[in-house]
């Protein structure tokens, strides 16, 4: 039971930090980044490789963090050429792509056979309730930025990035900052998707995560933080994941799996704005 | 290089380019983009084939394919006009939530798990078209065509067309001119539903019936609506050629490369178009401000 | 007031779902865990159904007969949907939560590839009634199949078209666990008869355009064509060849069995050339025979692919614990010398790396039924 419940908490804290990374680059530039599960995908195989090959940790977190930033950037440099629904059809197409590569080469990743997890160093529950701690602690940390001048600096930029520039912020700052923390956090999502189920396939994180993980950052702006963030998390995430093991019966199950991430988005978009001046305009 | 890669990036190119049509229709008209015609894609194609199920009529089967498309054209426009017509993300996002309730209400009732919708039967798309491929080729390839002359005539010959226009340049101002836009925005809605019905029915005669059928055309219709831009004449042919270049890309290149190399030359064609229309609109920009600025 | 309303409905939630997730386990009851797909992609609703109503005629009949030394069977069943990360989900819940020591799953190979870390951790015993992926031979000691790994079926059609002398034979494969292994093995075979492989294409998985894979298979001007995918993919692939390709023949696999995979192909299905462990009621005699009339009488429908591994694969967990008891080391380790068992989908042991020995048959589809070739 209690393992079972590691698992939950797991995939509830995988969401969180996906979420994050999502949320990052939607408050500061106001795009919708899909790409985070890519980016966890392919952290999530750096890291299995390199450890599978007995590379020592270290060595393996000090560099995989600043690829899968440098990544980010890249990317999301992309997002200032163009409009938000022009990024959204680029990142679908990248998604494509990654997933096409990740299968093509599969000497190194496996490919449709996946690659496990070697090690069992890390099967250990105390690295898994470490984890946890740290993603809630994380968490925590964010929502306090959010309320202090950096955190108000940060949500103009997003909000109208011409006033910000009016007032003398630097946005491509900003921008650079929030590119940077999205790509630790996809990372970092990537890194717990391991550590929990030891096992990485190319259609495992690239396919609904990096929709869901937006869908439950785009109602972040503003005021209650913490509150929004928990319920639309564990919906999305964790409650899934219980719902999906609940013993009401299987049918009940297969109704409510894939309608909840369809009606939250629904409701989302309705009731929910994504900039100010969208607001006034209402 | 074979001539056989041409007519199969022409027999892809047949289904997309009719839902490409409707996807037009929905942009030029509302200057809104969304998803919800994916649903009517996937409504028409069983639809129409349930009614075959039921009727053993192809005509009516075909019709009642249609309306199973305009049917979920008017629930898109209802969610949009809830939505608000100034949030243009939201309501891609709020669509894509739509079509994914839809897609998995459709996996469902066809046989995705639950015992309740035993009694509806598995259909196929093969009981009601028997063409053989040249025959299909022919008969999607004129409907395409068709399709494209009928909204041509459409868009220079009717009132209606005309009015879209208007309401979708300035939505404040057609109210002023007693236009009811928000009548207009459902009929609209309504048509395109229909054209994707169609879609949906010549794209289940060539690729079969399944519930995932929504999701491999999001991306392809998209990209071709962006190359386009507003030069209809041009439709059909961007959507042979993007085609064309993921079978020459899949040809060329072995294993799963070929296909990631086709699709990324997509992308960059859909970039370049995309800069190339940002910079001409910052030029214009530059160019009346100067205007502006000199008076 | 709105904060409070929050965290008491978060906390109502929990504890709810968390009620509803406990099980107590009974002393009377055997419990044994199917974690198959019920839904997700196409085909993989049927593969669970098949399945499952095979575990259930399976459990009937032995509870009829007073269950395993006394304790009645109970079938706990999970959805993968063929996802490898849902699997190992499905089998940690089985593992923890209702306790099981015997999972029966998964049907993709890549999903019993990811499970079997999780039960060398809580040491559950894993049977596979469908996963056929070589990579799985000895990947844990406490995975086992009861269906024969794709080495078999891959080397059966080598043969095969090398005694009937075709020199050339094109492959196009769809790129998951499950179909790739015969493609590779088809392909070493063929090479080290000194025979070409012209051309070895893939096709990515949901995909339902093959048409240029299959321009550039009959470009290479092969004598044959081997062509092997799911059921969407498999039947997308035989129409779209015979769109360009009256005349060349084609082989496939077990998937070919599938009803979906002639409905989707149509006509074009007709000759199709395929090898499958499943026996046929043609073919069937003695426990496959009766299994088949059993399940006909029961479910109306023939069994269905993978129903004899599934009916087969409760019966030896009956076996081994009608002869060690219910000690799980036990059952694992008399699991890995089961020798000449006669079961549904025939006589087969299990090898010490958890794999069955089933021969495959050939099978050919003649105006829309399958037949013996």
């Amino acid at each position: 039971m209690f393992n079972y419940l590691i698992v939950v908490v797991l995939f509830w804290c995988i969401g969180m930090v996906l979420t994050l990374s999502a949320f990052f680059v939607f408050k500061s530039d106001n795009k919708f980044f899909l790409m985070t599960g890519s980016i966890a995908s392919m952290s999530g195989y750096y890291f299995i490789i390199l450890s599978n090959n007995n590379v020592s940790l270290l060595y393996i977190l000090f560099s995989l963090f600043p690829i899968a930033i440098i990544l980010s950037i890249v990317i999301l440099h992309i997002s200032r050429y163009t409009s938000q629904f022009q990024f959204i059809l680029v990142t679908l197409a990248l998604i494509e792509m990654v997933k096409r590569f990740e299968f093509h080469f599969d000497r190194i990743t496996g490919g449709s056979y996946g690659v496990r997890l070697s090690t069992l160093s890390f099967d250990s529950i105390y690295l898994k309730i470490f984890l946890i701690l740290f993603v809630f602690a994380l968490v925590y940390f964010i929502n306090r930025i959010n309320y202090t001048r950096i955190g108000y600096l940060w949500e103009i930029t997003g909000l109208t990035p011409l006033g910000a520039q009016s007032i003398g912020i630097n946005i491509n700052k900003i921008f650079l900052i929030s590119a940077l923390a999205s790509g630790f956090f996809s990372c970092l999502g990537g890194l717990i998707y391991i550590i929990s189920y030891g096992y990485l396939h190319p259609n495992d994180l690239s396919n609904d995560l990096g929709l869901m993980a937006l869908s439950a950052a785009i109602i972040l702006r503003g005021r209650n933080f913490l509150v929004k963030f928990t319920l639309s998390t564990f919906v999305l995430f964790a409650f899934r994941e219980i719902l999906r093991f609940a013993d009401i019966g299987n049918t009940v199950r297969f109704a409510v799996y894939d309608l909840i991430l369809g009606i939250f988005l629904v409701f989302i978009s309705i009731k929910f704005n994504n900039t100010l001046i969208e607001k006034r305009n209402n | 290089m074979n001539y056989q890669i041409f007519l199969n990036a022409l027999a892809t190119s047949i289904g997309y380019s009719v839902f490409s049509l409707a996807l037009y229709g929905q942009f030029t008209y509302l200057r809104m983009i969304s998803i919800s015609l994916v649903t009517s894609v996937i409504a028409g194609a069983y639809g129409c084939n349930y009614a075959y199920l039921m009727t053993n009529n192809p005509t009516i089967s075909i019709l009642c394919g249609v309306i199973c498309g305009i049917i979920l054209g008017f629930c898109g426009a209802f969610l949009h006009i809830k939505i608000g017509r100034e949030k243009e993300v939201m309501g891609l996002l709020g669509s894509f939530g739509y079509f994914v309730i839809i897609q998995g209400l459709i996996t469902i009732i066809t046989g995705g798990g639950i015992e309740a919708f035993k009694f509806i039967p598995p259909v196929s798309s093969n009981m009601l078209c028997s063409f053989t491929y040249p025959e299909w080729l022919l008969f999607g390839l004129i409907i395409s065509v068709l399709l494209n002359v009928l909204y041509i005539i459409f868009q220079k010959f009717f009132s209606l067309s005309t009015k879209a226009i208007a309401t979708g340049d300035n939505y404040e101002l057609s109210k002023l001119l007693n236009l009811n836009p928000r009548k207009i925005e459902i009929n609209i809605q309504l048509l395109c539903g229909g054209i994707a019905g169609i879609s949906g029915i010549i794209i289940a005669f060539d690729k079969g019936l399944h519930p995932d059928l929504g999701y491999d055309i999001i991306l392809k219709a998209f990209a071709i609506l962006i190359v386009t831009g507003l030069n209809i004449y041009l439709l059909f042919f961007w959507s042979f050629f993007l085609a064309l270049i993921e079978s020459i890309a899949t040809y060329l290149f072995d294993g799963q490369i070929g296909q990631a190399v086709g699709l990324s030359i997509v992308v960059l064609i859909v970039l370049i178009t995309i800069l190339n229309k940002n910079i001409q609109i910052s030029r214009m920009k530059v160019k009346l401000k100067e205007q502006v600025l000199s008076v | 007031m709105k904060l409070h309303f929050n965290i008491i409905s978060i906390v109502i939630l929990i504890l709810s779902t968390l009620f509803f997730s406990c099980t107590k386990k009974s002393s009377d009851e055997y419990i044994i865990g199917v974690a198959v797909p019920f839904s997700g992609q196409e085909g993989a609703a049927t593969y669970g159904k098949n399945i499952k109503q095979a575990c259930e005629l399976a459990a009937d009949e032995i509870n009829k007969t007073g269950g395993i030394s006394g304790r009645k069977i109970k079938l706990v069943y999970e959805d993968t949907k063929l996802i490898p990360s849902i699997s190992v989900d499905a089998v940690t819940k089985l593992s923890t939560v209702d306790r099981v020591d015997i999972i029966i799953g998964d049907v993709a190979s890549s999903s019993t590839i990811a499970c079997s870390k999780v039960v060398e951790q809580y040491k559950t015993i894993l049977i596979s009634p469908a996963s056929t992926s070589h990579e799985i031979s000895g990947i844990s000691k406490y995975v086992f199949r009861t269906i024969a790994p794709d080495t078999y079926e891959g080397e059966a059609m080598a043969e095969f078209c090398k005694n009937k002398g075709y020199r050339k034979v094109a492959i196009c494969y769809v790129d998951n666990a499950g179909t790739k292994g015969p493609a590779l093995i088809f392909k070493k075979k063929y090479e080290e008869f000194g025979l070409e492989v012209p051309t070895f294409e893939v096709l990515s998985q949901g995909s339902t355009d093959a048409r240029t894979q299959m321009t550039k298979l009959i470009s290479s001007k092969p004598d044959a064509v081997y062509l092997l995918g799911y059921a969407l993919e498999l039947g997308t692939m035989i129409k779209q060849f015979r769109e360009q390709d009256k005349l060349l023949p084609i082989f496939s696999f077990q998937v070919m069995e599938e009803p979906k995979v002639r409905e989707i192909a149509g006509l074009s299905a007709e000759g199709v050339i395929f090898t499958t462990p499943t026996i046929y009621e043609d073919l069937a005699s003695g426990k496959s025979r009766n299994f088949i009339e059993k399940y006909k009488a029961v479910y109306t429908d023939p069994p269905g692919i993978f129903s004899a591994n599934a009916y087969d694969a409760i019966y030896i967990i009956k076996y081994c614990i009608d002869k060690v008891g219910f000690d799980k080391e036990k059952i694992r380790s008399e699991l890995s010398q089961i020798s000449n068992f006669e079961g549904a989908s025939g006589n087969f042991s299990i090898n010490k790396n958890g794999d069955s020995d089933q021969k495959p048959f050939l099978m050919i589809v003649r105006e829309g039924k399958i037949v013996k070739y």
